[in-house]
């Protein structure tokens, strides 16, 4: 089944064209990577089949549901920013526990007990937003994104700003949720990760899709790794 | 040396002008202005009539109070740089922060940045007001040296508000109780005006000495006042700035069940609460809706008092005022939080201006009621307190419904905005000028200022509940955040 669908998506912001006839299928239970440079539109695209933004030409869908039912996306589906935004003056556990309360969540102590252990941010709990490290921040969108266990996540950039060993972890409980069932659509420039992860990747530049597939299909020759063929496909 | 101040000084003010070009669009940054000119226009060609009425030294005072106001409003910079360097000014990075990588003393970034602002606004308003005189001449008669001096008498009004603003929120930065005493000092001053007949206060602090036989020297204790306060003022600021991390226990479970008449939006409601409560935010909501309305209540009583003559504001009057001031509470809601993370969560935009507006009512009713029944007791209007009260509520709700349908959650932007100005100006003044009028008839003409009263209120009435209905359609998609 597919989970995500993009037909000829295009999206300009005055002279500048973002998306350019984008056209993307990712399939449920795929761990997909949208990889490209600073600018590609990566983030653009995300915002799009989120319902954060309308697209200029084009249609998507996620999990079945139209884009425009954003409220609809957003509730099946967990988002992890680019830049992390928590609420400034809400503590850690209470802008949680605040999530758990929009999604209407049972088990609210434990949910958000588990993520506050998981992510070791136990004693910052009690501290507001505002004053937390920005890789603190970062652990707490993605606790956002996961607290209520959807069974698609869209990721912008989630390893930013963590540290080496918080890396190591959630990528094995990324790789884990996968092999449970749940799709993820992840973008990111740490190619490394990208290829340890990833079962399909795109490479998007310039608004435009310029290569999908899975590692194996896009690869020229045995061996060769992900960012050497990301730059091939980049100066092509 | 000079050439880098002057250089930090230049990008400074281009920051300026694009920051609010980014805001409201390039049309938009010109309509204040704009608007300000044809405002200054309107009143100095009015300003024979006026100063027949009250008189030059009166109507002189009045827009110097007006000058030191605004510059008070737009003076709070101590407080943004501070936010600025402890990393809390949303997603905005402005060249305030450069003492955080170059070698550069945070003061001297001040200064500039105080500099720069001073004349930002100069040309933003004072200048299009004093060509809005300049240009009234032929019809108003005002002579070119009387503008001269009205512009010069402004420039120092406002620089005075600018700058006690900047010294407070300077002090504030040390001393949030020092701060309140001094505010508490200066109200004890002021009031010292009202009980002695000869302490002319304003006289001394503001530059209208020339109008009362003073003579242009009462020019020079303003101006002294101003430099005073804006090197105080730098000479205040911090150079290193402590992020302090206070602990606060859970709430937002809690704060629902005093909500939970809301049903679904109690949620909402109880962030709403926690991040005013905790943001400091609370105290200026407060003042900022209840302040102008004692102010304009204190001001009419002092031409009273210095008058000798009874000016026949009634509480009716004072009734119709909320909802105008509603709009700098509703405003003030708005401006805590950029709500960015709820654009990743089941929650649409006008969930959220819903949560704020109920927040709102709650925060202004009381006060709005209290206000009303004070002034009707204070000037023994009980007769026309059921009345007051009515419209005191009705255009409040009619206020914020506009304000809110218009501006969303970026009210302080978006008022700058031509079209939405526009459309809150047809929508906001018609009401206003009916309640103004009838308000002064009634006295005369019972039966037709209450009838004419009651159906614009009931007017007022079926328009809210069209606004309110139009919210969702209007900002259902729309993204949060700056």
């Amino acid at each position: 089944m597919t989970a995500i669908f993009a037909n000829n998506i295009s999206k300009s912001f005055g002279d500048y064209k973002a998306l350019d006839g984008i056209n993307l299928k990712v399939k449920e239970g795929e761990f997909f990577g949208l990889l490209g440079p600073n600018g590609a539109g990566k983030t653009t695209l995300v915002r799009i089949l989120t319902g954060q933004l309308d697209q200029d030409f084009g249609n998507a869908e996620v999990m079945n549901l139209s884009i425009s039912d954003s409220i609809e996306i957003k509730r099946i589906s967990g988002i992890v920013p680019e830049a992390e935004s928590p609420p400034s003056f809400l503590t850690a556990e209470e802008f949680l526990k605040f999530v758990c309360r929009l999604r209407n969540l049972d088990n609210i102590e434990s949910r958000v007990s588990k993520w506050l252990d998981f992510f070791e941010i136990e004693e910052k709990k009690e501290i507001l937003c505002k004053d937390l490290s920005k890789g603190q921040r970062q652990k707490l969108m993605l606790s956002a994104a996961l607290i209520h266990e959807p069974k698609l996540l869209f990721l912008d950039e989630p390893f930013i700003n963590l540290d080496p060993i918080f890396q190591k972890k959630v990528r094995e409980y990324l790789f884990n949720l996968v092999k449970e069932g749940c799709t993820i659509f992840m973008c990111t420039h740490i190619l490394d990760i990208a290829e340890k992860l990833c079962t399909e990747v795109a490479v998007i530049n310039k608004g435009k899709i310029i290569s999908q597939g899975s590692l194996d299909k896009i690869r020229l020759k045995e061996g060769e790794h992900l960012e050497d063929i990301f730059m091939r496909l980049i100066e092509e | 040396m000079a050439n880098l101040d002057l250089e930090i000084f230049i990008l400074m003010v281009k920051e300026e002008l694009r920051l609010h070009r980014s805001f409201v669009g390039a049309i938009g940054s010109i309509f204040f202005p704009a608007i300000i000119f044809v405002l200054s226009l309107i009143l100095f060609i009015s300003s024979p009539v006026i100063i027949k009425s009250m008189g030059l030294y009166q109507a002189v005072l009045f827009l110097n109070i007006g000058a030191v106001s605004y510059g008070i409003f737009v003076g709070f910079l101590g407080k943004i740089g501070e936010e600025v360097m402890t990393r809390r000014f949303g997603q905005i990075n402005l060249l305030l922060e450069i003492p955080k990588l170059f070698p550069i003393s945070f003061r001297k970034t001040m200064a500039h940045f105080f500099i720069k602002d001073a004349v930002f606004y100069l040309f933003y308003s004072i200048i299009p007001f004093a060509l809005g005189a300049l240009v009234s001449s032929p019809i108003s008669g005002l002579s070119f040296s009387f503008v001269t001096l009205i512009f010069l008498a402004l420039t120092i009004s406002f620089m005075l508000g600018m700058s006690l603003s900047f010294l407070f929120s300077a002090i504030s930065m040390w001393s949030s109780k020092l701060m309140f005493a001094l505010i508490l000092a200066i109200f004890g001053t002021i009031s010292l005006r009202f009980i002695f007949d000869d302490f002319y206060l304003e006289k001394i602090i503001l530059p209208i000495g020339y109008w009362g036989n003073g003579g242009i020297k009462y020019f020079i204790i303003p101006i002294i006042l101003v430099v005073l306060f804006s090197v105080s003022a730098i000479m205040l600021m911090k150079e290193k700035f402590e992020e302090k991390s206070n602990k606060y226990h859970e709430e937002i479970i809690s704060s629902e069940g005093i909500f939970s008449f809301a049903g679904e939006m109690k949620t909402l409601l109880a962030k709403e609460w926690l991040e005013l409560k905790r943001s400091g935010g609370l105290g200026p909501v407060v003042m900022g809706f209840i302040g102008p309305l004692l102010g304009i209540y204190l001001i009419v009583s002092l031409f009273e008092i210095s008058l000798g003559i009874e000016i026949d504001y009634n509480a009716i009057f004072y009734g119709g005022l909320i909802g105008f001031f509603g709009v700098m509470t509703y405003s003030w809601l708005n401006n805590f939080e950029t709500n960015e993370f709820l654009n990743y969560q089941p929650v649409a935009v006008d969930m959220v201006i819903k949560a704020k507006l109920i927040l709102y009512f709650l925060l202004t009713c009381f006060l709005s009621l209290a206000y009303v029944v004070g002034i009707s007791i204070m000037r023994g209007e009980l007769d026309l307190m059921p009345l007051a009260l009515l419209v005191a509520l009705v255009n409040n709700i009619y206020v914020a419904g506009v304000t809110a349908r218009f501006t969303g959650l970026k009210t302080n932007t978006m008022l700058f905005d031509a079209k939405v100005l526009s459309k809150f100006f047809v929508l906001v003044t018609p009401p206003l000028i009916i309640i103004v009028i009838t308000s002064f008839s009634i006295r005369f003409d019972y039966l037709i200022s209450l009838a004419t009263l009651l159906v614009t209120l009931m007017a007022l009435l079926v328009m809210s509940k069209f606004i309110f209905g139009s919210i969702p359609n209007r900002w259902r998609n729309e993204r949060f955040g700056i």
